[in-house]
């Protein structure tokens, strides 16, 4: 009997010590804000990453940039507090803060920002070169004033110029232009107002406030990324307190079960990021005969129900496409063009038009003994868009096309695509800016074996390009796009499924000052004030 | 003089073991499609001079003998190459993920195999009767029951109380060493449990079986016979000879847990040699993947090698 009091006391003691002891919750007073997230960067170099996770705590932590965004992505102040372009749009002037220091103390300065320029500009630095192209030189006449002169005026500047994290000179002046883009960047010195502390990979990332940030200093005392391999347990640490937000990763399904909870608050905003099915219609390439017909991809585009897809596949968490620029960026978005809908009848016409009838009564279109037989390649990863590349299937199946779908995961999909674009179709994910520029450039036809898995040709649409890239007047500018997006409506290269929605929330009876209205998310790779007001209540 | 050879010719089979991993190994992650250095730096925008020069980098712009050659040549002095994605050596890589696999495998191999052998034997020794029926149905349900699921439902029923996920809380200030064993412990928990009663159900019934067999030999009714009792013979005489098919199970079993944990590492987000291998996998990180094979394959082949010489030891007609 006493032997099984004391047998019993121990044991409620472990217990207690090792279920009650609960480090986490003493985050609250420590005011560290715990993060949790599916997907981690690869790499933290500004010039060589390549996720929306490094960009993600790039903008809001770790680097500043010449000018940025506001809640509304138009242009706003950074590190340049003023500008002005001269009369012919040529030379722009900055006019820099005063008193911006690295992380490691030393003075931020136009030559910092000077250095960072010139030096993409001299390796062409593939994640930047873009957004300089145009220009011709750089000077800083003193430490608080920066000119850009351009060999023409440029539609684009400014937003380019928002995308560009300024480095340190001191720091990468010693490293070699062609070792850029692989460096590893293992501690990154930048400007930002939160310090990077350590990374251990698969696990988490932490960083410290920026106790002498030259802007306003976060509330915050630490940010903690931390990296969930599978989703249900990450939304399950939210609801037990083990993490405070979840950006923008959340499941449409646990969406549902989570705005449910009164104590927390869940967030939808536009994303820049669409869906769709890319059509190999290159001239060139191994992919079926038939889809190098603009006639033969249309009817392929036409016989996908958007509306339905988006209401079944993502449950109303995002909207059906219709062009390459998003509803995210509404004013370029090309809502006016001429829409042919879902018309399965309209697709048979056509395709009878191409030459692409059923001869031997099998149910399967041909042409010269060649059916009308093609193959879709999916990401293994979601598997949400099998289930969407299902419902196509049925539907091409009723206007006589058999299409065959194939699971697969990036890399595999990415081989069959260059350099020899031996691939049919393959359904794939699209990040763009606020600026319409990248979004129309992938389907640019020197873009082939780069950006444009499509291999679509048309000159037509290059020239276009060219001249809204110099079109400073924004109504002539909004023209040309939507010139742009009704041609590639019209040919296809492109199916866009739809745009998504990023759904992201945070324990609301803990934390206050998210902004909540930023495109891409409560921590947006497109805006820099993400945590800069997040504290606990 | 018969051992000492049997010794040798094992060795010896197991090394020539090696060498064929170490080929098959090296040819296997080659025919997979996919080239990984456009896959590591899969923005079009970066140059193709850029491109080639990271393959020199890499070591893989050499004819697929030249790279062979090198890989062998590496190996055997230890050095398994860079992981293209960490940007560590692979060594080092394995090394820090075997420890955390360890952790979290040993103690719930040994539970497992303990647990196991007791639900075995309760249900070998009661067979027929409702707790054999409970123990074997109860081993035959855990045993297909995938881990991620149970790892799910544990997170499901511990409410609040355990961490869901990774090895340490991050951030903690200057925690002392009992605070960091014991946050350690908080998140071994879960994964632990969930490991050792997947493991379990296999253990349970190859020993119910397994002891089945050897209760219906012959020297077992002649032990009867000399009248000893019923737990004398048991453990003297017919778990020694029931507890083989356990031991080579276990075996198995260790060479494949290692990289075999992987539902349960990724439902915890446990960073063992598992999840290490499945995201390799995903991105062609060919070091890393030929590294953690070579170690799974040869702690396979210790296992089996340490088995082999441990029925030796037990069992003596395999000496014959």
């Amino acid at each position: 009997m006493q032997r099984n009091r004391v047998f019993l006391t121990t044991c409620s003691l472990l217990a207690f010590l090792f279920l009650g002891l609960n480090p986490a919750l003493a985050s609250q007073a420590d005011g560290i804000l715990r993060i949790g997230w599916n997907q981690e960067p690869r790499t933290l170099n500004p010039m060589g990453y390549d996720t929306v996770q490094a960009g993600t705590i790039m903008r809001n932590c770790l680097y500043d940039t010449l000018i940025t965004r506001d809640e509304n992505m138009n242009p706003a102040p950074m590190l340049a507090k003023s500008w002005k372009a001269s009369d012919e749009g040529l030379v722009w002037t900055f006019n820099l803060i005063d008193g911006a220091t690295w992380h490691d103390g030393k003075p931020l300065t136009s030559a910092d920002i000077a250095f960072t320029f010139q030096y993409i500009i001299d390796n062409q630095i593939g994640n930047y070169i873009n957004y300089l192209k145009h220009v011709q030189s750089i000077n800083a006449p003193d430490a608080t004033t920066l000119v850009l002169t351009y060999k023409e005026p440029i539609a684009s500047a400014l937003d380019d110029l928002a995308n560009i994290y300024i480095v340190a000179k001191h720091k990468w002046q010693n490293i070699k232009g062609e070792e850029a883009a692989a460096y590893d960047n293992q501690n990154p010195l930048g400007s930002g107002p939160f310090v990077f502390q350590k990374w251990r990979k698969n696990e988490y990332l932490s960083f410290k406030v920026n106790e002498g940030y030259w802007r306003k200093k976060p509330q915050l005392k630490q940010v903690i990324f931390t990296y969930f391999a599978s989703r249900d347990p990450m939304v399950m640490s939210l609801q037990q307190g083990d993490i405070h937000v979840i950006p923008t990763e959340l499941t449409p399904l646990a969406t549902k079960v989570l705005a449910k909870e009164k104590k927390l608050k869940v967030v939808q905003t536009p994303n820049l990021y669409y869906r769709h099915i890319c059509i190999n219609s290159s001239t060139f390439g191994q992919g079926h005969p038939a889809l190098r017909d603009a006639r033969v991809r249309r009817a392929l585009a036409m016989t996908v129900d958007k509306k339905r897809l988006a209401g079944l596949i993502h449950l109303g968490f995002a909207r059906p496409g219709l062009s390459v620029v998003m509803d995210g960026t509404p004013f370029y978005y090309g809502d006016s063009i001429e829409r042919y809908g879902f018309n399965p009848q309209g697709a048979k016409k056509l395709l009878d038009e191409a030459g692409w009838k059923d001869s031997d009564a099998d149910g399967i279109r041909d042409r010269d003994g060649q059916p009308l037989e093609i193959t879709l390649l999916v990401i293994s990863r979601w598997p949400e868009e099998m289930r969407a590349a299902e419902m196509i299937r049925d539907w091409w199946k009723e206007i006589g096309i058999k299409l065959n779908l194939q699971s697969a995961d990036g890399g595999t999909i990415l081989a069959e695509l260059f350099p020899d674009y031996k691939h049919d179709m393959y359904l794939w994910g699209f990040s763009g800016q606020p600026d319409p520029n990248f979004s129309v450039l992938i389907y640019l036809s020197n873009q082939r074996g780069k950006w444009n898995g499509a291999g679509y040709e048309n000159p037509a649409y290059d020239a276009l390009f060219e001249e809204q890239v110099r079109a400073v007047d924004p109504d002539k500018r909004r023209e040309l796009i939507h010139k742009m997006q009704a041609i590639h409506y019209q040919d296809s290269p492109s199916i866009v499924l739809y745009y998504m929605t990023a759904i992201g929330a945070y324990r609301a009876d803990q934390l206050a000052g998210f902004k909540e209205n930023v495109t891409g998310g409560l921590i947006s790779q497109l805006y820099p004030n993400g945590l800069i007001d997040v504290h606990f209540k | 003089m018969k051992r000492k050879r049997y010794y040798i010719v094992r060795l010896a089979q197991s090394l020539i073991t090696l060498w064929l991993i170490l080929t098959l190994n090296f040819f296997l992650f080659r025919l997979l499609p996919g080239d990984p250095i456009r896959l590591l730096f899969s923005d079009p925008r970066i140059p193709l001079e850029t491109l080639e020069g990271l393959r020199t980098q890499f070591g893989l712009d050499g004819t697929l003998w030249q790279q062979y050659g090198f890989y062998l040549l590496n190996t055997l002095k230890g050095e398994l190459g860079t992981s293209f994605v960490y940007n560590t050596p692979v060594s080092k890589l394995l090394a820090e993920r075997l420890v955390n696999t360890v952790i979290l495998l040993f103690p719930a191999t040994v539970l497992s195999i303990l647990l196991g052998c007791v639900f075995g034997i309760v249900a070998a020794v009661r067979y027929g009767r409702a707790s054999d029926f409970i123990a074997l149905s109860l081993s035959q349900l855990l045993w297909a029951t995938p881990a991620f699921w149970l790892g799910l439902l544990f997170m499901m029923f511990a409410g609040g109380l355990l961490p869901l996920s990774g090895m340490v809380t991050a951030g903690l200030s200057a925690p002392s060493l009992w605070e960091r064993a014991l946050d350690l412990g908080r998140h071994l928990l879960m994964p632990m449990i969930t490991l050792t009663l997947v493991m379990l159900g296999q253990y349970a019934i190859v020993m119910r079986n397994s002891l089945l067999d050897v209760l219906t030999e012959n020297y077992m009714l002649t032990a009867k016979a000399k009248g000893l009792n019923g737990l004398r013979r048991l453990f003297s005489h017919a778990l020694p000879n029931a507890v083989l098919p356990v031991i080579t199970l276990a075996a198995i079993n260790l060479g494949l847990l290692i990289g075999g944990a992987i539902q349960t590492e990724t439902v915890f987000t446990w960073p063992g040699v598992g999840r290490l291998v499945f995201e390799a996998l995903l991105q062609r990180d060919y070091p890393v993947l030929q590294g953690a094979f070579l170690v799974i394959s040869v702690c396979a082949l210790l296992a089996n090698l340490a088995a082999d010489l441990l029925y030796s030891a037990v069992d003596p007609r395999v000496r014959a």
